[in-house]
C-alpha cells in the first residue's frame, strides 16, 4: 500500500471491530500497562499452587494449564497447551488441560490486531502502530475470545512466557531446597534434577515454595531448535475423550434437579408475537412453565419442562401470529437490494491504487474484462445444536455455555439478568462446531432468562436443529461487479471492484451493544479482495454496506470466504482474457511477495500443473491470503455418469512458523471441505421474511463419498506467522469453481455450483 | 479400547468430536459386516453420518487401519 492511499484511508475513519468499540463502553475503564488480577488465585484446591493464570501445580506434581481458547475441533488446546509445557519441560500427557474462568486476563490481542485497513504484508510504520493499538485495545477491555485465526499468534509469546516463569522459580525453589546453585541444576518430565548428585525434585515437592518467588521481569525462552514438543505432531489432549464418547459438551450438561427447555423465537428477526395462545402448550405433560423472551436477538417463547422432548413438544403446541418483517421480504428483494447498493455511489475504498477512472476512461472494448457475481446467506450448521445451562441461585448466576467468547457472554448475560457482572460465572464447555456461531450470545442469554423463573433450578436449554437452523447469524449475502483492462503484457494493468454486502460489525453491534452504531467502513466486506498479495499498477476495491436486516455474522473466515471466489474466479477470466496460464499469471503479479509465489509454485509442482489430463478432467487454481496465512489450492474434477466429482485437492499453505504440523494439515483440510461444501450446494433463501431451509435434508454439507483425495504442504517462509483456522476455506470455492470452468467451459458466477451443474 | 476407538487415536480422526461417536459406530458396525472393506465399501457405509469438521479423510484412513488391527487380532 502506497503512503497516499494509507493517507486516503486514514481521513477515514474505520471499524476496529464490534467487540473494541463496544466493549470500551461496556467495560468501561483503560488499564493499559498493568496486568490483570491472576483468576486462578480464587478457585485453587487444597495445596494447589500458581504461578500466573496459565499454570497451576498440587502437591502430587499434578500440572494443569490454562489453555483459556474454545476448542471447537481445531486443535488450539493442544497447541496451547503445547507453548506452556514446552518451556516448563513436561510431555503432554503429564497435564491436565483446562479451559479456566471468564477472565479479562485472558484478553486475546491478536483477534483485533489486523483490524485496521492494512493487508497483513503491510509492515510500514503506521500499519505496525494502529496493530499496537488495537492489541491494547483488545487487552484495556479484556476481551477474551476465539475467532479470526488468532489464538496461536496471541498466545506464542506469552503462553511460552508463562511457562518459562514458572519453570524459573520452580527451579529457584528447588535450588534453596537442596542446597545448590541453580547453574547446577536441570529440568525434564516435571521435575527439577541435580545429576551431580542423581538427586531430583518433582515440582509438586516445591511449588509451594516456588509460588511466593517473585519471577523476573523477562525470562529467557528456548531457541527454535531447542524445541522438544513445538514444530512436531502432537497426540491431541482432547482424543482420547473424544473417540470415548466423554461427556464433554454443552449438551451433555448435567447438574442436581435441573429442568429442561427450549426455545421459539420469531422466524421473522427481530419481529414480535402479534398475537398469541399459549394454553395449548401448558397444558402439555411435563411443561414447567412458558415465558416470554424479548432481547436484542429477537422475541419469542422459551419452554421450561421436566424434559427436553416436553419441551420440544410444547414448543411446537405454541399458536402465534408474528409480526411482519421490517426488511426485504425476500430473497428476490435482498438480491435488488444489493444491486442498488452496487448502483450507488456509495462505498469505501480500502484499496485504491493509481488512477483506475482514468485507466478505464480510455480502454478499447477488447481489453476490458467485466462480470457480475453474487453470493447467499450461508448458515454455520454446527452439529451441535445451540444450547446452553444455566442456575441462578442465591443472587449468583452460573451459565455452562459453549461459546466463543466468555467475557461479553459473562456481561450481556449480567446485563439480561438484570445482577452486577461479578455475579456471573461462565463455564465454558467443548463446542460441537463453532464456525463463528458461538461467538454470539444468544443461547447463553435465553438460558440466563429462562434460569431466573424457576427457583434456582438449573435448566438445560436445547434448541431444535430447525430453530438452529432458521436463528442463525448468516454469512451475509454478497454481490459484486468488478472490470479489469489487460495490459500489452495481457496482465492486469487495471482492476476495479464494488462489493456490496450488509456489514457483519453493524449486524453484530445491533444485537450486542444495540446503543452503539456503527462508525465507518465495514473492512470484512472487502475482506480477501483489498489485501491481496497482487501488483496491478491501477487497482481500487470498494465495498458498499448494504442494510438488509438479515442477522448476518462472523461465518469460518469472514468475508475471505465470498471475496475469495469473487476475487479468483475473476482473476481465472482475466488470465482466460489474456491467454495466460493462471499460475503463470500469479508468479508474475506476486513477484513481490515471495512467501506467496512460494506457495503458488508448491501446489503448481504438487498438482502437476500444466501436465496434460484425460479427457473429463480438469484442473482449477486459486489462492487466498487471509489472517496471516498464505494459501493456494488446487481442485481436480472429473465427468462422471452422475455429475461433476471433486477427486483431488492439493494444498500448500504458508502460516510463517508451524507449530503442529499434524492439526495444521487437518485444519487445512477441514477449511477446504467447509469451503467446498458450500460452494457446491448449501444456500439460505428468504420468503416472506423468514429463512426457509430448516435441517440437513435442505441444507447438506459434503458426505464423505463426495470427499476428495487430499494432498497438503506446509510451508515456514512467511516473515509473520499467520494463523491456521480459516486458512483453508476462502481459496476452495474458486478454485472448484475454476476447475468447472476448465472441465465444462460455464464461468458460473453465482453460488451454489449446484444451481448450474450436478455433483456426484 | 476397541480397534476402531484405538484407529481414530492413532489416526488423530476427531476435530470438534460431536459426530464421532455416530461415525464410530458405523465404523463398528461396517467392520463386523465387512472385515475387508474397500474405498467404496466404506463412503458408501459412511455416507450418513455428517461431520462439519470435514475429518472423512482420516475416517477413511482409521477404518483402513481398523480392519487391520482386527484382522492381526489385536
Amino acid at each position: 500500500m502506497t503512503m497516499a492511499s494509507v493517507a486516503k484511508i486514514a481521513r477515514r475513519t474505520f471499524l476496529i471491530g464490534a467487540a473494541a468499540v463496544a466493549g470500551g463502553v461496556a467495560v468501561g475503564y483503560w488499564y493499559v500497562s498493568r496486568p490483570y488480577a491472576n483468576p486462578l488465585e480464587g478457585e485453587l484446591a487444597e495445596g494447589e499452587a500458581t504461578f500466573n493464570p496459565y499454570v497451576k501445580i498440587a502437591p502430587d506434581s499434578t500440572i494443569t494449564v490454562i489453555a483459556p481458547r474454545a476448542e471447537m475441533g481445531q486443535g488450539i488446546s493442544t497447541t496451547l497447551v503445547a507453548l506452556v509445557a514446552e518451556e516448563l519441560d513436561v510431555p503432554l500427557d503429564m497435564v491436565k488441560v483446562e479451559h479456566g474462568p471468564a477472565s479479562f486476563a485472558y484478553y486475546n490481542a491478536a483477534l483485533l490486531e489486523e483490524g485496521g485497513p492494512f493487508p497483513f504484508y503491510d509492515r510500514s510504520l503506521i500499519a505496525e502502530t494502529v496493530r499496537g493499538a488495537l492489541g491494547g485495545v483488545s487487552k484495556v477491555l479484556g476481551f477474551q475470545g476465539t475467532g479470526g485465526s488468532s489464538s496461536i499468534r496471541d498466545g506464542f509469546e506469552k503462553m511460552r512466557q508463562a511457562g518459562a516463569a514458572a519453570r524459573y522459580v520452580l527451579v529457584e525453589a528447588a535450588a534453596r531446597k537442596l542446597g545448590v546453585a541453580v547453574s547446577e541444576l536441570s529440568t525434564a518430565n516435571g521435575a527439577v534434577e541435580h545429576k551431580r548428585s542423581g538427586r531430583t525434585v518433582a515440582y509438586g515437592e516445591v511449588a509451594a515454595a516456588a509460588a511466593a518467588i517473585e519471577p523476573p521481569s523477562t525470562v529467557h525462552l528456548k531457541d527454535k531448535g531447542d524445541w522438544k514438543l513445538l514444530g512436531k505432531p502432537q497426540m491431541r489432549v482432547d482424543m482420547l475423550a473424544k473417540v470415548t464418547g466423554a461427556p464433554i459438551f454443552g449438551i451433555d450438561v448435567v447438574l442436581p434437579d435441573m429442568l429442561f427447555g427450549t426455545v421459539k423465537m420469531s422466524p421473522r428477526f427481530w419481529a414480535k408475537p402479534a398475537r398469541a395462545d399459549l394454553s395449548k402448550a401448558e397444558k402439555m405433560p411435563g411443561v414447567v412453565k412458558i415465558v416470554a423472551l424479548e432481547t436484542s436477538y429477537g422475541h419469542g417463547f422459551g419452554v421450561i419442562a421436566e424434559n427436553t422432548w416436553a419441551a420440544f413438544q410444547a414448543a411446537d403446541a405454541i399458536e402465534v401470529e408474528w409480526d411482519v418483517a421490517e426488511y426485504p421480504a425476500d430473497s428476490a428483494a435482498i438480491s435488488k437490494t444489493l444491486q442498488d447498493a452496487l448502483a450507488s455511489a456509495d462505498g469505501s475504498a480500502l484499496r485504491d491504487e493509481g488512477d483506475v477512472d482514468t485507466a478505464f476512461a480510455d480502454a478499447p472494448r477488447e481489453r476490458l474484462i467485466e462480470a457480475a457475481y453474487e453470493v447467499p446467506y450461508l448458515a454455520h450448521a454446527c452439529m451441535e445444536p445451540m444450547n446452553a445451562t444455566a442456575r441462578f441461585k442465591d443472587g449468583l448466576l452460573e451459565i455452562w455455555s459453549p461459546n466463543q467468547m466468555p467475557t461479553i457472554t459473562r456481561y450481556l448475560c449480567s446485563e439480561a439478568a438484570g445482577i452486577e457482572r461479578d455475579k456471573v460465572n461462565v463455564h465454558t464447555t467443548h463446542l460441537g462446531g463453532g464456525f463463528g456461531r458461538r461467538g454470539e450470545m444468544d443461547f447463553s442469554i435465553y438460558a440466563a432468562l429462562m434460569a431466573k423463573e424457576v427457583g434456582g433450578r438449573p435448566v438445560k436449554v436445547t434448541w431444535t436443529r430447525e430453530e438452529d437452523i432458521r436463528h442463525d447469524v448468516y454469512r451475509p449475502a454478497a454481490a459484486g461487479r468488478f472490470q479489469a483492462r489487460l495490459g500489452d503484457d495481457r496482465l492486469p494493468e487495471a482492476l476495479d471492484m464494488r462489493i456490496a454486502s450488509p456489514s457483519v460489525i453493524g449486524s453484530a453491534l445491533r444485537r450486542m451493544f444495540p446503543s452503539i452504531s456503527p462508525l465507518g467502513p465495514d473492512r470484512t466486506i472487502t475482506d480477501g479482495s483489498h489485501n491481496q498479495p497482487y501488483a496491478i499498477p491501477n487497482c481500487r476495491v470498494t465495498g458498499i454496506a448494504a442494510d438488509i436486516g438479515v442477522p448476518v455474522g462472523f461465518w469460518r473466515s469472514v468475508g475471505n470466504s465470498y471475496n475469495g471466489f469473487f476475487h479468483e474466479c475473476f482473476m481465472d477470466e482475466i488470465a482466460t482474457a489474456g491467454r495466460t496460464d493462471p499460475v503463470e499469471m500469479r508468479r508474475r503479479l506476486m513477484a513481490d511477495w515471495p512467501a506467496a509465489v512460494k506457495v503458488v509454485e508448491k501446489v503448481a509442482a504438487m498438482a502437476k500443473w500444466g501436465e496434460p489430463l484425460p479427457s473429463g478432467r480438469a484442473k482449477g487454481f486459486a489462492f487466498t491470503l487471509s489472517f496471516g496465512g498464505w494459501v493456494a489450492e488446487i481442485v481436480q474434477v472429473a465427468d462422471t455418469p452422475d455429475g461433476i466429482r471433486i477427486e483431488k485437492v492439493w494444498i500448500a499453505a504458508d502460516v510463517g512458523t508451524a507449530l503442529d504440523p499434524g492439526i495444521i494439515e487437518a485444519q487445512l483440510v477441514s477449511g477446504a471441505v467447509f469451503g467446498l461444501s458450500a460452494a457446491m450446494g448449501q444456500e439460505i433463501t428468504i420468503a416472506e421474511g423468514m429463512v426457509e431451509q430448516s435441517n440437513f435434508h435442505d441444507f447438506d454439507a459434503m458426505r464423505i463419498s463426495q470427499c476428495p483425495a487430499f494432498e497438503v504442504a506446509i510451508l515456514e517462509n512467511a516473515e509473520r506467522m499467520g494463523g491456521v483456522g480459516e486458512i483453508g476455506t476462502p481459496p476452495a470455492a474458486p478454485a472448484l469453481a475454476n476447475a468447472v470452468f476448465a472441465l465444462t467451459g460455464k464461468r458460473i458466477r453465482t453460488l451454489p455450483l449446484s444451481k448450474e451443474v450436478a455433483f456426484a | 479400547m476397541s480397534a476402531v476407538q484405538q484407529a481414530w487415536l492413532d489416526e488423530q480422526v476427531a476435530q470438534c468430536g460431536y459426530c464421532q461417536a455416530g461415525q464410530i459406530m458405523s465404523a463398528a458396525a461396517l467392520l463386523e459386516a465387512n472385515p475387508d472393506p474397500t474405498d467404496q465399501d466404506i463412503d458408501e457405509a459412511m455416507n450418513g453420518n455428517l461431520c462439519r469438521c470435514g475429518t472423512y479423510p482420516r475416517i477413511r484412513s482409521a477404518i483402513k487401519k481398523a480392519a487391520a488391527l482386527k484382522t492381526a487380532g489385536i
